[in-house]
This record gives structure tokens, sequence and C-alpha cells, in this order.
């Protein structure tokens, strides 16, 4: 394994590590994009980037951590784009160097979070986009999901304290409808406002639009967000769909969010791994 | 701003070189300690943002990661805190090197503040040392690790595991124990545990600067002995306290500017 560091761009603003097979293991023509979760730099939380990229480099498949512009090492871009459409820029960017530099491809990007916005919304417009990870990023709670949220709530707070909060949240969501002329919006899967989040109808339709092209999916969630609280929460969410046939959404129990543990960090990582390998050609 | 790698084959580091983006290039390089590595993931936009700073106002300017750290070679457990001293010695000799200067100054947070004193034993002494909220008691600090660790992994986050992973850490992992993500080698955590004032005793005289928010009893020793030996140290009072630690922000990021004005102006006032 060797890790180089490199600098791309137009005006060599995006800076980022490759993480490389030894000579010695036959290499894949797949490579994985890693970039920042959230506010984090490339290394990812508790680093697990780094540690991604080499387990990958051990199997034969390169990576390419780096930096979207404004975060981490990179320097701000000089257009005035929106974030997302930055987002997607930079991505191609870092795929056009990965091409370049070692004659590649066709590419997996991994989001991470929030990071998962800009990997969907750049699988949307780049065919070299051959599989997706989506880790942490669309949650649609089922009545399943809510139930367990609430009976966990009751158990720790008591049902007074759980029932009243529950009905300040039903409260807020009823004075939202009457603000926005009965219409209502609907809320960000993971309370981030910075995104346009699809709806679920958008998401199966875009989801859909990835399978017919071939791209492999995987969804994995930790549980870290009470909104996703058991294995099946995707099966359940998009049962009529067809969608849990063709896409893996593995979920790891007891894993936070930033995976702190690293017997959650090897599992995920693992789980990725092998799932990386299934995708080569 | 220019990423790079140095170091021996196979214990490579990760380096960025800030140039003087100012019309007054200052003759005078500044050299960046990370502290320990869940505080070096919620700092590095700050470092980003102080190396940018010092290099605005003429300086060349140097941020690296440890060997096993960021996004060096190596994992966290071949990590010890003489590595680290290592490290910053040889960090603070390449950015000498591709400045073409010899006046430095080094700038340690945390943990990197410890490491960056120790490391003036090494023969490479920086003209100014700035200290920012250094770790000068091991015992105190190692139990103000522990009690954010067990914040943050407690089983009301994390369910079951944690616990039993603290206990057994010592016995599954060839001594070491796991924390923050990571496993921390045992002569790592015996090296924190045993940090004392006497660590910041500088073998030959040169200015010192120790930025906190206030100035604790503690700190008293650690200001004694870093004059012990002739050098001129001074506290610099910060009007942020910051949780560097904190469960409930770990993995997030802090920029505090008032603190980042104050190091800016110190650095200035010094070089």
């Amino acid at each position: 394994m060797s890790e180089t560091v490199t600098a791309f761009g137009r005006t060599s603003q995006h800076i980022g590590t490759f993480c490389l097979p030894s000579p010695a293991i036959p290499r894949e023509n797949l490579g994985i994009i890693l970039f920042n979760a959230g506010v984090l730099h490339r290394i990812g939380p508790n680093r697990v980037n780094v540690r991604f990229a080499r387990a990958l480099a051990a199997v034969g498949i390169s990576s390419l951590r780096f930096d979207l512009a404004g975060q981490g090492d990179s320097e701000r871009s000089r257009n005035a784009g929106a974030f997302e459409a930055q987002a997607i820029a930079d991505l191609q960017e870092a795929m056009n160097h990965f091409e370049q530099q070692h004659g590649l491809s066709r590419f997996v990007l991994f989001g991470f979070c929030s990071g998962g916005v800009h990997s969907f919304s750049t699988a949307q417009v780049d065919p070299r986009v051959v599989g997706l990870i989506l880790y942490d990023t669309y949650i649609f709670p089922t009545l399943k999901a809510r139930f367990r949220r609430y009976w966990a709530s009751i158990q720790k707070k008591g049902i007074w304290v759980s029932g009243f909060g529950w009905a300040m949240r039903k409260w807020r969501k009823v004075l939202d409808v009457v603000a926005s002329g009965g219409v209502g919006t609907p809320a960000p899967p993971i309370g981030n406002a910075l995104f346009t989040w699809p709806t679920k109808r958008e998401f199966i339709d875009k989801l859909n639009g990835l399978l017919a092209r071939g791209v492999a999916i995987c969804i994995p969630y930790s549980a870290g967000f009470q909104e996703y609280n058991y294995a099946e929460q995707f099966s359940d969410a998009f049962a009529t769909s067809g969608l849990p046939e063709r896409i893996e959404s593995p979920f790891f129990a007891g894993a936070d969010h930033t995976l702190t543990l690293l017997v959650h960090q090897r599992a995920l990582i693992e789980y990725l791994v092998s799932w990386c390998l299934k995708r080569r050609l | 701003m220019t990423p790079l790698r140095f170091g021996e084959p196979g214990r490579q580091l990760f380096a960025v070189l800030h140039a003087p983006q100012s019309a007054m290039v200052r003759n005078h390089a500044v050299l960046l300690c990370n502290p320990f590595w869940p505080e070096a993931i919620r700092t590095h936009r700050l470092f980003r943002v102080l190396a940018d700073r010092l290099a605005r106002a003429g300086f060349h300017v140097l941020r690296f990661d440890y060997f096993g750290t960021g996004d060096s070679g190596g994992d966290e457990v071949d990590c010890t805190l003489s590595s680290w001293v290592h490290d910053i010695a040889s960090a603070s000799n390449l950015v000498m090197w591709e400045s073409g200067l010899s006046s430095v100054t080094w700038i340690g947070l945390r943990l990197g503040a410890t490491a960056a004193a120790r490391a003036c034993a090494l023969g490479v002494v920086p003209v100014h040392l700035v200290l920012w909220d250094p770790v000068s008691q091991g015992a105190a600090y190692w139990r103000e690790i522990e009690d954010a660790y067990a914040a943050l992994t407690s089983d009301e986050l994390l369910g079951q595991g944690p616990k039993k992973n603290l206990l057994n850490a010592a016995s599954e992992n060839n001594g070491g124990i796991e924390i923050f993500g990571s496993i921390m080698s045992a002569n790592m955590l015996s090296e924190i545990q045993s940090i004392s004032p006497d660590n910041f005793r500088i073998a030959r005289p040169i200015k010192i600067s120790v930025l906190s928010e206030s100035r604790p009893q503690d700190q008293e020793a650690l200001l004694n002995a870093l004059d012990a030996n002739g050098s001129s140290s001074r506290h610099v009072t910060l009007q942020s306290n910051i949780p560097w630690l904190a469960s409930d922000a770990v993995n997030s990021a802090l920029v505090p500017s008032a603190s980042i004005d104050a190091i800016v102006q110190c650095v200035e006032q010094n070089a």
C-alpha cells in the first residue's frame, strides 16, 4: 500500500491523498472517492476514511480521499455557484484527476452523512459512477420506527414526559402547516436544512434511475439517529417499490453515527470492502 | 498552500506549507503542533484558519500530522509522546529548509504544547515557543480524557458495549487502550499520565508565551519550570474557555476567532 499526496483542479485548489495497492496485488479497475463528512476534513470522523482506504488497498482497490472546495485543506472555489452544484463539480474533478493519474474510469462514491447528498447528486449526472454508498444520509421513518422510538422514550422518561414532548411536536407541525397556507413542508430526514431533500417518491424514482443504469447502491445505517432504529426499516419503508431486493441496506446496531468504537468501524469497513469487491468486473 | 509528505520511507508524515501571502514577507517561520487526536480532528479547521492568518501576516507556516494520526502514515497505536517530539523536530527542520530561514516559532496546542516543550531538548530550538492551554498535569489530563470518553460512550448513547470495551481494552489490545476511535499504546498512556511541570524545563533561554483562559494555580508550577533555565515566559489571557474534549462536540469544528487574533498578535510581537 502506498499513500501519495496530490493537488488538483484548475488552480490545484483541491488537496487529497491517493491510497494505492502495493504493486504485488492485482489492481481493480475501480476507484473509490472519499471526502468530507459534514464539516470534518477528508480523514473522516475517527479517521475512518483513512482506515477504509487502507483496507481497500489491501484487496487491490485504489482510492482518493480529498477535501471539497473551501473545506479541510482545499481552497475556496472562485466560482460563485451554489453549494450543491459546487460539490458535484468537485467530485467530477476528483474523478477526472483519478482517471488522468491512474487510468481508472469506474468509480464508487462514498457519502458519509451529508456527504451522501453530494454523492447521490453526482451519481445522477455522471455515468462514470458505478457504485454509491450513502451512509446515514436519507432516513425515512416507518410506523414501526416511530413506535419503537416512542416506546424507548417512554421506557426512559416515563409516559407523561414523553407524551408531552410528542404533543408539542405535533402542535408545531400544525403551526407549520397553517403558516405555509395549508401546504406544509417535508422535514429534512436528518434535520439538516442546508440541502434540498427529495420526497420519498423522488428518492424512489432517482434510485430506480440509477439502478436502471447499472449503478450498485449500498445504504448502510448506524443506530445514531432515533428515526432509524431497526434492521428491516429500509425494506419496510420501501416495501412496495422493489428497491429492497436490489439495494443492500445493512443496519449496524449499537453503532453511533461517527463510529466511535473500533468494533463498529471494522464492521462497516469489512462490509463495504466486501461490497466493493462484488462491484469489480 | 502546498501539501507534501516528508520523513523516511515507511514513516511518512503529511504536511501543508503556507507561503507568505503578504507584500511584507517576514524572515520568520511558524510551526503548528497538533493536540491529541480527537482534539486534532476538531481543531483542524482552527489550525487551517490560524495558518492562513499567519501567512497573510507574512510568515512561512507549516502544519503537519504526527505519524499515526490524521493523513500521515501509520496508526494511532504507533504514537508515543516521544515519537511526537521527534516529529516536531523533523517538521521544524522541514519548515526551515523549505523557507530558507533559521528563525522559527512553534505553536503547540494542549498535548502538542507539551510535546513541543519536550522537543526543545533535542537541539532544534525555536526562537519563540507558544504553549496554548498546555497539558502540564498528566494525571488530571488523563482523567479529563476518560471522563469525556465515558460520556461519549455511555449506555444511553451506545448501548451495552463500551464499558465492557474499556474494561477489557488492555488485554484485547496488547496493553494499549481503546480511546476515541483508536488504540492508544501503553507507552503513550504512561507518558501522558506522567506529565508534570518538570517536562517543561527548557535547555536554553528562549522566549515563551503561555496562553490560556485563566491562570490557575497549577500553571504557576509550569511557569516556574519554564523560567528555571533563564527563559522569560509570559502568560497571555485568552477570552475563550474552550471545551476541547466535550463529548457532545467531538467530531465537530472549533474556530475561536478571539484566540486566533491573540495568537497572531503574540507571534508578530515576538518574531
